[in-house]
């Protein structure tokens, strides 16, 4: 009966750790996707600010020419 | 949304201006009243009114365009008017530079661009776009100073993005769905 008692509870307790294990696992996953976001916003912020300071007309150009070379390709 | 009787008055309009060969004179008429209309709010409301009398409407519509329009125009005018159909007016011109560029194998190209393009730049794409499609180009220039750099055009449904802003936002997508 004891026995029975203590292997019952070993089980329990070895639920609970595999279901703990889970939600770490899930939050971590969480956490990683939410900083990935979070880095690729603030790059792609930063950019854009570098961007919009140093893209001038004389650098424009350059991607309007090759733009209209390889416009072809695209109709 | 054009609406199909607009559409018969202006293949109407564009087959009896090429038979009186005044096709040019007519696609500058409908220019002018499709500016017109699309200028002022008023004008078009006034047009669309069901509370004005069409006797009203009539006499305004000779005293904008009188003497700026031929007289096939005018007959339109006339026609809508008597018909109390002078809300079809706009969709009419619309409809007709549509058919006229049809007929001419013009195609109306939009450019969104992020810094003024330079006359040679224009001519290059205008030049290329017209390789292409095999037609007449006519750009519609708009400088979109979101863009960051670079430009967009849109031929018909298709769009071709080469924008800096979009080449961001796909490196953004990349970002965040970059595997483990």
């Amino acid at each position: 009966m004891r026995t029975e008692k203590i292997e019952k509870a070993k089980q329990d307790a070895e639920k609970i750790l595999v279901s703990a294990r889970n939600t770490i696992e899930q939050e971590k996953k969480k956490a990683l996707v939410e900083l990935r976001n979070e880095v690729a916003d603030l790059a792609i912020k930063s950019a854009t600010l570098i961007l919009n300071s140093e893209l001038d007309q004389i650098k424009n150009k350059k991607l309007v020419d090759n733009f209209i070379k390889d416009l072809s390709t695209h109709i | 949304m054009v609406i199909k009787a607009a559409r018969r008055y202006a293949n109407a309009m564009l087959i009896t201006a090429i038979e009186q060969k005044i096709l040019e004179k007519i696609k500058d008429d409908m220019l002018l009243i499709k500016q017109a209309i699309s200028d002022s709010s008023e004008l078009s409301l006034f047009l669309k009114s069901p509370i004005i009398k069409k006797e009203v409407k009539k006499s305004a519509l000779e005293a904008i365009f009188e003497g700026k329009i031929e007289e096939l125009t005018s007959n339109l005018i006339t026609i809508l008017s008597n018909k109390g159909r002078e809300n079809l007016l706009y969709g009419i011109t619309l409809s007709f530079i549509e058919l006229y560029h049809e007929h001419k194998n013009i195609i109306e190209v939009d450019v969104n661009s992020a810094f003024e393009l330079k006359k040679d730049e224009l001519a290059s794409l205008k030049n290329k776009l017209e390789d292409a499609t095999g037609k007449s180009v006519l750009l519609n220039v708009i400088i979109n100073k979101d863009l960051i750099g670079g430009l967009t055009v849109r031929i018909a449904d298709t769009v071709i993005d080469g924008s800096v802003k979009h080449k961001l936002n796909q490196l953004k997508i990349k970002f965040t769905t970059a595997v483990e």
